[in-house]
């Protein structure tokens, strides 16, 4: 683990900032008394449970609920049609702008079911046993079509197609025929056929990822309570209360406020819990019964219902010079979207080639639409798959070329002021300097085993800023509440309350940070895309240096001085003006007196940030494979990353872990499986095989601070950098373990031990 | 005259096959009016699809952020994640 001391280093100015302070919700955590999602309750609550399509792909003839309404017990029914008809309008509410059309279809059927496990209709009953038995007298007539899951099958111009009114957009000339490919676009620099023919040594290889479920532990839950005045009331388990506001008000025809939407304690997300599946159902339900209704996903649920990544096809063709230098490099990318357009091949492929200075290139990517769940945003959404084929095809390549895989890519590095192969310029990037941690770590020139080998990837994420609202308000004590409207899935509290007391001169512990919601705090967009540490923070810091501004104003009246004679030190007043010698005023002190001053002490700040900084990360593997059963056991890891500056460095260190953890899983275990009608055969934790503790080793987390100067204290996103590289990483070991390059994932026994056999 | 780049998304299919352009404007707001003039329904594509790249600096939403004739501005597409 890195070394980060929990007090400031020499010269250091920093007192908090930086340091590992207890976490501000662990007790909770450990002793069971946070509320989840599926704790909450209410008085005379019903139950609310989903009806699902047990096909893949079929028009749904007619829905009969009167058997089921005549259940004593049952008190509400809705279908898809019970949802106003939506027009295809994008609508931003999420992380960016998505039809709102298709996420009410996701959350009720109309006219066709698009995957197995697609909700067609809700009950609310008096019991879950009742629920259960009115939705085995609801009747629903289908009409089966063919389906297609896989993703190449699903491109092929005579696929089933989910929506006969679709056609490509992205091409030059809009097509004559319908496609299930919903979109393409391409990202192109300089020539490709003259790059390529300049080159000595080429590199070609087509890879698979299956599709992956963020796996967290916490199925979604919910109760909704639709008021009589039409007043609305929503606790929910998301990464966004004002998310799941703006979509409930526009899929049910709500005022956005009219709803109230409280965030629970959110037991992960990862990007799943980015969209909303059950909300708006258990408000229409709680309308029609008129009482609160709860709705609490099954696991089984969650894995055929909500949102996987995509499965996909990556073609990966490199060219270089002999001596390392990469002249061209073409990729395609086929990413499944799932029932519904939105696959996130648009970031796959600005990521895909981000980490390297190429100057002819082209990448060219399908979002493909299959009869699979809609796909839902994933942990730095696109990046790991391309960087999987990507990575996999640059250590072909170094082993082509005879080259050490750090060498190679530091030769190809990108620098500050290079284009990205997205095209910006960047700025104040830390990849040379990560890659070369990983170079300088024992790790690297640690002795190998029998059976064992090495494999490095490399991954880059852009982080996001945008719209966050936070408020530092000052208790008649002199303590702190710092509010904020982002669900704490990765350590923000502790953040916020770090960043806060670092300007407030307060110890960490008299800083209360509050997740509040929608109806208490400005609007913020929901915590993902690695946002909230750098945007919410500068929300937090900048109301924090407001109050302090304010302290020293109100210091200036007590002691009847100038407010430019009053510096802030350490949590006091201190009085400049010499002719009045005054002894400095504490926070509490001038927090007791307010009310003479001019009131209670607070602030808020709304902002648009801009400015985050990208992440680039460097990860090391090493695996053994037993030769006769083919299974791959992961001995040691080592992940480094440029984090700009860990404001808590154990949550940093955390997020590192976890991230590579899950792209672990992803390489080695995990997969969607489907059987011959479209029906996914393992929607359980027991078949669907994630990493626990015992599988694993500590990853090693090395923290690289490269600041960013566009926020108070050099932070980085830390959150999404660290999924991207491990699926190359762990293939790349087991590629140099075995002989044999490997290309689809997962690497799983019997894949791995077939490999070996083939030779 | 700042030069726009287009790099991924969709907005080829609003101005047909063409990916960079030369726009007079001296904001990100004037220049995304002046695209969607010059290529109608491209204006309102951008305002909810892309972000701008401008001078290496990603922005979701830079409307009042001024330009120079050698301001570098890509339209990439919005960036989400996980």
């Amino acid at each position: 683990m890195t070394d980060v001391l929990d007090r400031p280093e020499a010269g250091d100015t920093l007192r908090v900032v930086g340091t590992r302070p207890a976490r501000p919700d662990g007790v909770d955590k450990v002793t069971g008394r946070a509320t989840y999602g599926a704790d909450f309750t209410m008085a005379g609550q019903l139950v609310g449970k989903i009806l699902r399509s047990p096909h893949a792909h079929a028009r749904i003839v007619s829905i009969d609920t009167r058997k089921a309404r005549a259940l004593p017990g049952v008190k509400a029914i809705v279908i898809g049609t019970d949802f106003p008809d939506q027009a295809s309008e994008e609508l931003a509410g999420g992380e960016g702008a998505s039809n709102i059309r298709d996420i009410a279809l996701n959350c009720l059927a109309r006219d066709k079911v698009l995957y197995q496990g697609h909700a067609v209709a809700a009950v609310a009953a008096t019991s879950s046993s009742i629920a259960d038995a009115a939705l085995a007298l609801i009747d629903v007539k289908y009409e089966v079509l063919p389906h297609v899951t896989d993703v190449e099958a699903a491109m092929a111009p005579d696929a089933p197609l989910l929506d006969e009114t679709r056609f490509t957009t992205g091409l030059e000339t809009k097509p004559d025929k319908p496609s299930n490919i919903a979109s393409r676009m391409q990202l192109k620099r300089g020539d490709l056929a003259d790059g390529f023919a300049s080159a000595d040594v080429i590199v070609e290889g087509r890879y698979i990822t299956p599709a992956v479920h963020q796996g967290y532990i916490e199925p979604h839950a919910c109760v909704a309570s639709f008021g009589a005045d039409g007043q609305c009331q929503v606790w929910a388990s998301s990464q966004g209360q004002f998310m799941i506001r703006a979509y409930c008000a526009k899929i049910l025809n709500i005022e956005a406020s009219d709803i109230r939407v409280t965030p629970a304690e959110i037991g992960g997300g990862f990007g799943g819990k980015t969209t909303v599946y059950i909300e708006p159902v258990a408000l229409a339900l709680s309308k029609q019964a008129g009482a609160p209704v709860k709705i609490v996903m099954t696991r089984d649920e969650v894995f055929r219902a909500t949102g996987p990544t995509s499965g996909a096809v990556i073609e990966v063709k490199l060219g270089a010079k002999s001596d390392g230098t990469i002249v061209a490099a073409d990729v395609v990318l086929k990413y499944q979207a799932g029932a519904f357009p939105g696959s996130p091949v648009g970031a796959g492929a600005m990521t895909a080639l981000a980490c390297y200075n190429i100057p002819n290139f082209l990448i060219t990517g399908y979002d493909v639409v299959n009869n699979t769940p809609k796909v839902a945003a994933y942990r730095a959404p696109g990046a790991p798959i391309s960087a999987f084929g990507v990575e996999s095809a640059v250590d072909e390549l170094a082993e082509k070329l005879g080259m050490d895989p750090i060498a190679l890519r530091l030769k190809n590095a990108v620098h500050d002021g290079d284009k990205a192969a997205y095209g910006p310029t960047f700025k104040n990037i830390g990849y040379v300097e990560t890659l070369e941690a990983i170079a300088n770590h024992p790790h690297y020139k640690a002795p190998l085993g029998p059976n064992q080998g090495r494999g490095l990837a490399v991954g880059f994420w852009f982080n996001v800023g945008g719209e966050s609202t936070a408020a530092v308000n000052i208790v008649e004590d002199g303590s702190a509440v710092v509010i904020s409207g982002n669900p704490d899935i990765g350590g923000s509290r502790a953040s916020m309350a770090m960043m806060a007391a670092e300007v407030l001169g307060l110890p960490v512990e008299h800083v209360r940070p509050i997740v509040a919601d929608t109806a208490s705090i400005g609007f913020s967009m929901l915590t993902g895309g690695s946002r909230t540490t750098f945007a919410t923070g500068m929300a937090v810091t900048q109301a924090a240096q407001k109050v302090v501004e304010d302290l020293k104003r109100r210091a200036a009246e007590i002691w009847d001085v100038a407010v430019d004679k009053v510096e802030w030190v350490n949590g006091s007043a201190v009085c400049l003006d010499a002719a009045k010698a005054k002894p400095d005023l504490t926070l509490a002190a001038i927090a007791g007196q307010s009310a003479k001053t001019g009131g209670p002490i607070g602030a808020t700040i709304a902002l648009n940030a801009q400015g985050a900084g990208p992440g680039f990360g460097v990860h090391l593997c090493d695996v053994e494979v037993d030769p006769e059963t083919g299974h791959v056991s992961v001995v040691r890891y080592t992940a480094a990353q440029d984090v700009g500056k860990a404001i808590h460095p154990s949550y940093v260190e955390g997020q590192v872990q976890g991230g590579a953890v899950q792209g672990i899983g992803w390489a080695l275990n995990e997969e969607y499986v489907f059987d011959g009608k479209g029906a996914m055969e393992n929607p359980g934790f027991l078949d669907y095989r994630m990493p626990v503790a015992s599988d694993l080793p500590m990853i090693d987390a090395v923290l690289v601070e490269v600041a960013n100067p566009r926020h108070p204290f050099g932070a980085k996103g830390v959150g999404e950098v660290p999924i991207v590289p491990p699926l190359a990483a762990v293939g790349n070991a087991v590629s140099r373990a075995i002989g044999v390059r490997m290309h689809d994932l997962p690497l799983s026994p019997p894949r791995v031990r077939a490999a070996i056999d083939a030779g | 005259m700042p030069h726009v780049v287009v790099a991924g998304g969709d907005c080829i299919r609003f101005t047909g096959g063409a990916t960079s352009f030369d726009v007079e404007a001296d904001t990100v707001r004037r220049l995304i009016g002046a695209l969607d003039e010059r290529y109608p329904g491209l204006g309102e594509y951008i305002d909810k699809r892309m972000a701008i790249s401008i001078d290496g600096e990603i922005f979701q939403d830079p409307g009042h952020v001024p330009l120079t004739p050698e301001t570098e501005i890509y339209l990439i597409p919005k960036i989400g994640g996980g």
